[in-house]
């Protein structure tokens, strides 16, 4: 073994692989792959969709060919060449014979079983930890729980399709009021495409009585996910949604373009975490997903609050910046991130506060960690709009490189148009540090349990954000990256 | 293109068969000009620019000379981008006024593109190797014109190995003026070069310069842009470290008050090991005057050690003011110590409520920090007779600065008690 | 007519009620001690006092020499005669600390309609008064307090309390962060400013301070209140007791 550790980081970058690789055969319904008019009149027809909808498809689609495909992005060594939209399929189903399964003994016990490798058995977890879990399985969800508790409460969790069916008035207020369908490229794709995803209401005055939590989870071959997301919280309702996923070994890129809208009225509180695990290719950056993301969050009401969390460690290519927009008076944003990059990785990640409001406050805490080839890229706006008297940001944005093949890159926009306004940045870049490394070392720790106690303390103010379950598993997954990189 | 046929006639005849000169100017008019579309011009509008049939000569001298005065320096003085024989000192030994076609600005724009096609009197300065420059090098650019006119500035400084000089760059513009000047300063092994521009314009007067710098192994180089006036004032600041441990400090400081715009786009590129480099860039806003800042630090792959602070900090003074930051990093080495800091905001209350608890009166206490906050970047100017004048025009720009005893800038200049 | 009387004082931070009622009178000439444990108000008094605006003073009156303070801003009151030596002196970056205190000199003297000091004279009076708190002198070519050690900060406090002649001295922990040596400096300036036509607050936490500023009187206080006046020995009571015994005394009414 060699004493330098960063010789050894070097080692690790290259010769971790993907722990959790694996695939599940179960048959798929699937469209053939190819995108126009008639794909998604497909879609909106086997989801017995309402005209309306329809037309809100129609309306992006027609927008979105109109669109040129972003290349703004920092993407030093992995040229990022166009998409080929028409050889992706936009509709799978698990097949099963009637429609979807209404409990946890109809599912596919193959699914279950997927569910188990990657140690997130539903049943138990959803016992155990209290967790109500609406399960995507490629496009459709095939299980929730605790329907029940949630709706004494009042809250509606269910699939965006029954949310469709069901509380129309509702999903048609709000779709698309915070991220319009023509709001970018991958936005617009997913407005005219999107298969299934959550929706979330939470009445006024109603503190979700649990955290509500998804497993996503792409599995069959060639398939886009188009997950669209929508939480409403009325007046003075909260609620706390986990996001996590992670993917199968491919060979081939898949498309992972994902929109969350987030809409807090009058004293309302939302709080969404993250954990993205995507498959991210392999060494040399063969295969992995491209995960572009769109989310955004509207503090609508004063004294609203929208906080972010996210731990990024998968995927090839990573374009996220899940965003508040702090309209009402004395709303408040945050955003806490860690991002992982190695191999052949690319995260380009942050967030916007857009500070409409007056006494509107934003904190923005980011952790960017390269190693191996990785490059990982910040990029965030802090606008001050000129009626929003007396905002306030603090943005602490931090990276940490280990080798010497990886790249730690930060590109903040700073707005100001109102002189009442306190804005701070700050940012750091430095290497794992060889004395900290040392130190630990000669108080007995091995280089790679130093490693792994140096990333979770330059993580911690992230970390600590993550509802407890979260938190554990957030800090395995960095810790087994880590375990690799010394072998 | 086609309404500015004088100033397009002026540029060909210009360039007259110089090949570089014939580049940029097919360059400038290839692209012509930026749109704010263009990230690098996002918050500038040049569009008042569209059109303006500028003249390349008939400037003249100004009325009024307030040039800096610099004990022992040695002055050049230039009208409308032309060197001034009468009114300058004799040329020293090393500095000559000739062609020019080759550039260190690595990353042209359209005002470098500009002012490398219509600049046919580049003044060249050369410190020979060992050799220190005992005064200042004082270069006076004056340019008056009631008609547009643009004034193309340019001056090449090769610093030889272990040599060290001092370059004051004072440009005092009136009326209807287009200045764009470009110095390019490259500092051999272990020399050393003080470089400081001092602008002064009328509210029409628009300066759009470029300050390159390139330094090799153990140089030390000082740069700063202090722009006092003028309607919009744009200074790209661009710097190569180039050898091991070259050292470079880019400092900038920009008042506005009116509705006049103060822009530094600057990039710093450490390309080779234990190189570092300190930047400050600050900006006083009254009215409805805007502030965009764009800072790039880059790390080249092999840079290690490393070390680089990039500070921008905005006092905004009223509610029409507006400032825009974007401090960036791109680094590809590992092990690297990179940090910038923004802030933006009105001066802090803490310090003004320890201020009026010494009985400091509110408006004294408000005009005493904000002089604070813009004299930090002015503290390193050489020689220090420059700063001091620096200090009293910032003095007489600043919101409040007549509440100041003029002592304020100068304290040290006190007679001593006995 | 007294330095100053205090009369049913409350304040407000954000809301909260964090005095709730002081009474208290310094005549010129003597030396109040205001002790208490952390949290009981102690900084807030020295604060309300000096202006700060961050406290809302909700009932109550002070008055200075007869005119109420209560209606003037912080730089008046510092100008009629009230002096506040901070516990966290601030940092002032780019603003030399002989050009402010200058400043200040001069916006008292012509307060008291003397004239301005020019260069020299105020020099004079630096390199007087310098001494007096072991100041290096060097200190004042530098911004207001910026690099300064905490045991400077403190002295730099006294010195300027020194220049600016202040009637009412309001001492906020001033001994906080200073080891013995610094502590003794700092309070043989404090006791060569002491006049029969001055009078003290010395805002502590710990009694060590007043065996080197020994006070005439000393007031406890707990959560808002003086719980407690006395001569200095209370102090040295407190020592060995702790406040526990004040603020349980306080507690069941006795």
């Amino acid at each position: 073994m060699s004493d330098d550790p960063n010789a050894l980081l070097d080692t690790w970058a290259e010769t971790s692989d993907y722990r959790w690789g694996f695939t599940t055969d179960i048959e798929s319904e699937t469209l053939p792959p190819g995108l126009d008019e008639d794909v998604i009149r497909k879609i909106s027809a086997i989801k017995r969709e309402p005209e309306w909808m329809l037309q809100f498809r129609l309306d992006a689609f027609a927008h979105w060919k109109t669109m040129p495909e972003p290349d703004w992005a920092h993407f030093p060594d992995r040229p990022w060449g166009p998409l080929d939209y028409q050889a992706i399929s936009y509709y799978s189903a698990p097949k099963t014979d009637a429609d979807r399964p209404k409990s946890l003994d109809e599912v596919d016990p193959k699914l279950l079983e997927t569910y188990e490798k990657l140690g997130i058995p539903l049943e138990e977890r959803a016992a155990l930890a209290g967790v109500a879990v609406d399960a995507v399985f490629d496009s459709v969800s095939v299980a929730t729980t605790f329907r029940d508790t949630l709706k004494e409460a009042g809250v509606i969790f269910c699939s965006f399709s029954e949310a469709v069916q069901e509380y129309p008035e509702l999903v048609q207020k709000y779709l698309g009021s915070v991220v319009p369908s023509k709001d970018n490229f991958f936005a617009a794709l997913n407005a005219a495409v999107f298969t299934d995803g959550s929706f979330v209401f939470v009445p006024k005055g109603v503190a979700c009585p649990m955290e509500l939590s998804t497993y996503f989870r792409i599995n069959a071959m060639n398939t886009g996910q188009f997950e669209r997301t929508l939480i409403v919280c009325d007046e003075g309702a909260s609620v706390s949604y986990l996001e996590g996923c992670t993917a199968p070994q491919r060979d081939e890129n898949q498309l992972h373009a994902a929109v969350v809208e987030l809409i807090a009225e009058t004293d309302a509180t939302i709080k969404y975490s993250t954990i993205q695990n995507w498959y991210p290719g392999d060494e040399d950056g063969k295969g992995g997903i491209y995960n572009f993301v769109t989310k955004r969050g509207l503090c609508r009401g004063d004294r609203s609050h929208i906080s972010w969390t996210q731990v990024e460690t998968g995927s090839a290519i990573t374009w996220k910046y899940p965003s508040c927009v702090l309209k009402g008076d004395d709303s408040s944003g945050e955003f806490y991130s860690v991002a992982l990059t190695n191999m052949r990785q690319q995260a380009d990640t942050g967030t916007k506060m857009v500070h409409i409001g007056r006494n509107t406050t934003s904190n923005i805490v980011s952790k960017g960690i390269s190693a191996g080839h990785g490059q990982n890229t910040y990029r965030g706006l802090v606008k001050v709009r000129p009626g929003a008297t007396n905002v306030r940001n603090f943005t602490q944005c931090d990276s940490m490189l280990m080798g010497s093949e990886c790249g730690a890159h930060t590109f903040p926009v700073i707005e100001v148009e109102n002189d009442t306004a306190i804005v701070e940045h700050e940012a750091t870049t430095t290497r794992i540090g060889e004395d900290k490394i040392f130190y630990l070392n000669q108080r007995g720790l091995t280089t790679e349990e130093a490693v792994s106690m140096i990333v979770n303390g330059f993580c911690r103010e992230v970390l600590a954000e993550l509802p407890m379950e979260f938190a554990v598993e957030a800090r395995k997954l960095l810790e087994v990256s880590l375990e690799d990189s010394v072998g | 293109m086609t309404t500015m046929t004088r100033f397009a006639d002026a540029l060909m005849a210009a360039v007259n068969g110089d090949e570089g000169r014939e580049a940029a100017l097919a360059r400038f008019n290839d692209r012509g000009w930026p749109t704010r579309r263009d990230e690098a011009f996002r918050y500038l509008d040049l569009r008042p620019l569209h059109g303006v049939d500028w003249a390349l000569s008939g400037a003249q001298r100004a009325d009024e000379c307030v040039g800096l005065e610099l004990p022992g320096a040695i002055t050049l003085v230039f009208v409308g981008g032309r060197f001034d024989e009468a009114a300058s000192d004799p040329m020293p030994e090393g500095v000559s006024i000739g062609n020019c076609h080759d550039s260190i600005a690595a990353d042209v724009d359209p005002f470098t593109d500009l002012c490398l096609a219509a600049c046919d009197q580049t003044l060249h300065i050369k410190i020979e190797a060992e050799v220190s420059l005992s005064g200042p090098l004082h270069i006076v650019h004056e340019t008056r014109s009631d008609e547009p006119m643009l004034s193309a500035q340019r001056c090449v400084i090769s610093a030889q190995a272990n040599s060290s000089c001092v370059v004051v760059e004072s440009i005092r513009l009136e009326g209807n003026v287009l200045c764009t000047p470009v110095t390019e300063i490259s500092a051999a092994p272990e020399a050393r070069v003080e470089f400081a521009r001092i602008i002064d314009g009328t509210e029409d007067a628009w300066c759009c310069g470029t300050i390159a710098v390139r330094a090799e192994a153990d140089a030390v180089v000082h740069a700063s842009a202090i722009p006092f006036g003028g309607c919009v004032n744009r200074t790209r600041l661009e710097s190569t470290l180039a050898g091991e441990h070259a050292h470079v400090d880019l400092r900038g400081l920009g008042v506005a008050g009116g509705n006049r715009h103060v822009e530094t786009v600057l990039s710093v590129r450490h390309a080779a090991p234990d190189c570092t480099s300190n930047m400050l860039f600050k900006h006083v806003l009254g009215d409805t005057a805007r502030a965009s800042f764009t800072g790039r630090i880059n790390v080249d792959e092999g840079a290690h050690g490393t070390d680089a602070v990039q500070t921008s900090r905005n006092m905004l003074l009223s509610d029409g003011a507006k400032a825009w930051s974007r401090p960036q990093l791109e680094i590809y080495a590992d092990d690297v110590k990179c940090t910038h800091g923004s802030t933006t905001g009105r001066p802090d209350a803490e310090a003004d409520f320890y201020l009026r608890a010494r009985g400091i009166d509110p408006g004294t206490t408000a005009s005493l920090l904000v002089w604070a906050f813009a004299a930090e970047v002015l503290d390193e100017l050489e020689p220090s007779a420059l700063r001091v004048q620096a200090a009293s025009r910032l003095l007489d720009q600043l919101p409040g600065g007549d509440k100041l005893d003029p002592t304020v800038v100068a304290p040290d200049a006190e007679p001593d008690a006995t | 007519m007294s330095l100053l009387e205090i009369r049913n004082l409350h304040a407000t931070v954000e809301g909260v009620e964090i005095l709730k009622g002081i009474d208290l009178t310094i005549e010129a000439g003597s030396v109040h001690s205001i002790m208490g444990p952390n949290g009981s108000g102690k900084s807030t008094l020295a604060k309300v006092l000096a202006g700060d605006e961050v406290y809302e003073v909700t009932e109550g009156a002070v008055l200075l020499d007869g005119e109420d303070l209560l209606e003037m801003e912080a730089d008046e009151r510092a100008r009629s005669g009230i002096f506040m030596a901070f516990q966290y002196p601030v940092e002032i970056p780019g603003v030399s600390t002989k050009y402010f205190l200058r400043a200040a000199v001069n916006a008292v003297r012509s307060h008291r309609g003397l004239d301005p000091l020019d260069a020299v004279g105020f020099l004079k009076m630096v390199k007087e008064r310098a001494p007096m708190v072991d100041l290096d002198p060097t200190l004042l070519d530098r911004s207001v307090n910026e690099g300064f050690s905490g045991g400077e900060k403190k002295r730099a406090e006294v010195f300027q309390m020194a220049m600016l002649e202040p009637s009412m001295c309001v001492l906020d922990e001033t001994d906080s962060g200073l080891d013995i040596d610094a502590l003794k400096v700092v309070a043989d300036g404090v006791n060569a400013l002491r006049s029969p036509d001055r009078g003290f607050v010395v805002i502590t936490h710990y009694q060590r301070l007043l065996e080197y500023i020994v006070p005439d009187h000393v007031h406890v206080l707990v959560d808002g209140r003086i719980a407690r006046s006395g001569g200095k020995e209370l102090a040295f009571e407190l020592e060995e007791k702790g406040y526990s015994w004040i603020e349980q005394g306080s507690a069941c009414g006795c």
